[in-house]
C-alpha cells in the first residue's frame, strides 16, 4: 500500500511537470496557429521611421540607409531580410534627380528588436550608391527610400 | 481487528479515486503535449515598413591660401579640404585676379592642382590675389578668401643685342642700346668686350 501510495504520487508529480512544460509551450503555439488560446495576441506590424545617420554619399561611392524601428510588440523580433522600392529626393529634387542615386533591390540583415524597443537606430551599410556623374545640386541632398523589412519573433 | 465491509468499501473508493486523478492528469498532460506540433509549424513572421534615408556630403569652402613670391614664380599653399563627410577631395581650382578682380589665365603648374599647393612660373607683373576652390568630381565648394594682394616684380631687363656684358669691365664711349627707357644701368661694358678675360 504505501509503495503504491508512492508510486501514484511519483506519477501525479511527473505528470505535473510535464503538463506544467506544455501548458508554457502550448500558450504560445497556441496564439501562433490561432487554432483556441483564449490569449492569443496578435503581431503589430515594427515601424520604420527615416533617421538621419552619417553623410557618406558622393559622387561614385556607395552609402547607407538610416532608420529608426519600434517594436510594440511584448517579444524581441529579429529582422533577415529588406526590399527598397522608391526613391525620392529632397528638398532639391529638380537639381538633384532621384535618378543620380541607384539602391539594392533586396538583400539580407541581421537586426535584432528588443521587445517595446522605440526609435532603435539601425542602418543597412553601403547599398546605396551615387553616380560618378552626380551634379553639384546634389551636394547635401537627402534621400528617402521606401523600405520593408521581414524578420520573425526571437526567444526573449 | 479485522476490517470491515465499510473499510474494504472505503480504500477501494479511494485508490479508484487516485486512479482516476492519475488517468485524468496523463490525459491532460498528453493533451497538452500534443500541441507540441503545433509549436513546431508557428512561426510568427513580422514584417516592418517605412521609409530610411541616404545623405549626400558636401564641399566646403577651402581656407584662405597663403601666397609668397619669388622672382617671378609665385606659391600658393592652402590646407587639406575634406568633405563634410570626411572624404579627401579630389582637387582644387586655383585662380588668379588682377587689382579689379578681373580673373585671369593661371599658368602652369597651377591649372590643375591635386596636392595642397602650386607654384605659379613666369607670373607678368602686376598686383595679383589667388583663391582656391575644393572639387570633388563635379561638386564644387565655395571659393576661398582671396589672399592678400601680391605685387609681382618686373622681369630682369635683357642685356642689350649685340653686346655681353661681363663684371668688372668699364666703358669709355660709343652707345649703349636695347635697355628699356627706364632702365638703370649699374654695369658698363669696355668694348670690344674679351669675354675670355
Amino acid at each position: 500500500m504505501f509503495s503504491s501510495k508512492k508510486a501514484i504520487i511519483g506519477s501525479v508529480l511527473a505528470t505535473g511537470v510535464v503538463a506544467g512544460a506544455g501548458l508554457a509551450w502550448a500558450n504560445w503555439s497556441g496564439n501562433a496557429t490561432g487554432t483556441g488560446n483564449a490569449k492569443a495576441r496578435t503581431a503589430a506590424t515594427v515601424t520604420i521611421t527615416a533617421a538621419t545617420g552619417a553623410d557618406d554619399l558622393y559622387p561614385g561611392a556607395q552609402g547607407d540607409i538610416d532608420f529608426t524601428l519600434s517594436n510594440n510588440n511584448p517579444y524581441p523580433v529579429t529582422f533577415t531580410e529588406w526590399t527598397a522600392t522608391t526613391i525620392v529626393t529632397s528638398p532639391n529634387a529638380a537639381g538633384c534627380p532621384s535618378s543620380n542615386v541607384t539602391v539594392n533591390d533586396t538583400g539580407s540583415i541581421s537586426i535584432p528588436v528588443a521587445a517595446g524597443a522605440s526609435n532603435l537606430a539601425a542602418s543597412i551599410d553601403d547599398v546605396v550608391t551615387m553616380l560618378y556623374t552626380a551634379p553639384d545640386a546634389c551636394q547635401g541632398q537627402t534621400f528617402a527610400i521606401t523600405l520593408a523589412l521581414t524578420g520573425a519573433q526571437t526567444a526573449s | 481487528m479485522g476490517r470491515t465491509t465499510r473499510d474494504i468499501d472505503m480504500t477501494a473508493s479511494r485508490s479508484q479515486m487516485a486512479i482516476h486523478g492519475v488517468i485524468w492528469l496523463l490525459c491532460a498532460s498528453i493533451a497538452l503535449v500534443s500541441l507540441d506540433p503545433l509549436t513546431a509549424s508557428a512561426q510568427w513572421s513580422l514584417g516592418a515598413a517605412g521609409v530610411g534615408r541616404a545623405v549626400a556630403q558636401t564641399v566646403p569652402a577651402t581656407a584662405t591660401p597663403t601666397v609668397s613670391l619669388s622672382k617671378q614664380d609665385v606659391t600658393v599653399s592652402w590646407s587639406a579640404t575634406t568633405l563634410s563627410g570626411g572624404t579627401p577631395v579630389s582637387g582644387y581650382v586655383v585662380r588668379r585676379y588682377n587689382a579689379s578682380l578681373v580673373q585671369q589665365t593661371i599658368l602652369a603648374n597651377c591649372a590643375s592642382v591635386t596636392t595642397n599647393s602650386c607654384v605659379e612660373q613666369n607670373v607678368p607683373t602686376g598686383n595679383w590675389t589667388y583663391s582656391v576652390q575644393a572639387t570633388r568630381a563635379n561638386w564644387f565648394g565655395a571659393e576661398s578668401a582671396a589672399a592678400p594682394s601680391l605685387p609681382s616684380a618686373p622681369p630682369p631687363s635683357p642685356s642689350p643685342p649685340g653686346q655681353k656684358v661681363r663684371a668688372g669691365a668699364t666703358i669709355t664711349g660709343g652707345t649703349l642700346s636695347g635697355f628699356p627707357a627706364s632702365s638703370t644701368i649699374a654695369t658698363a661694358v669696355a668694348g670690344p668686350c674679351d669675354d675670355t678675360a
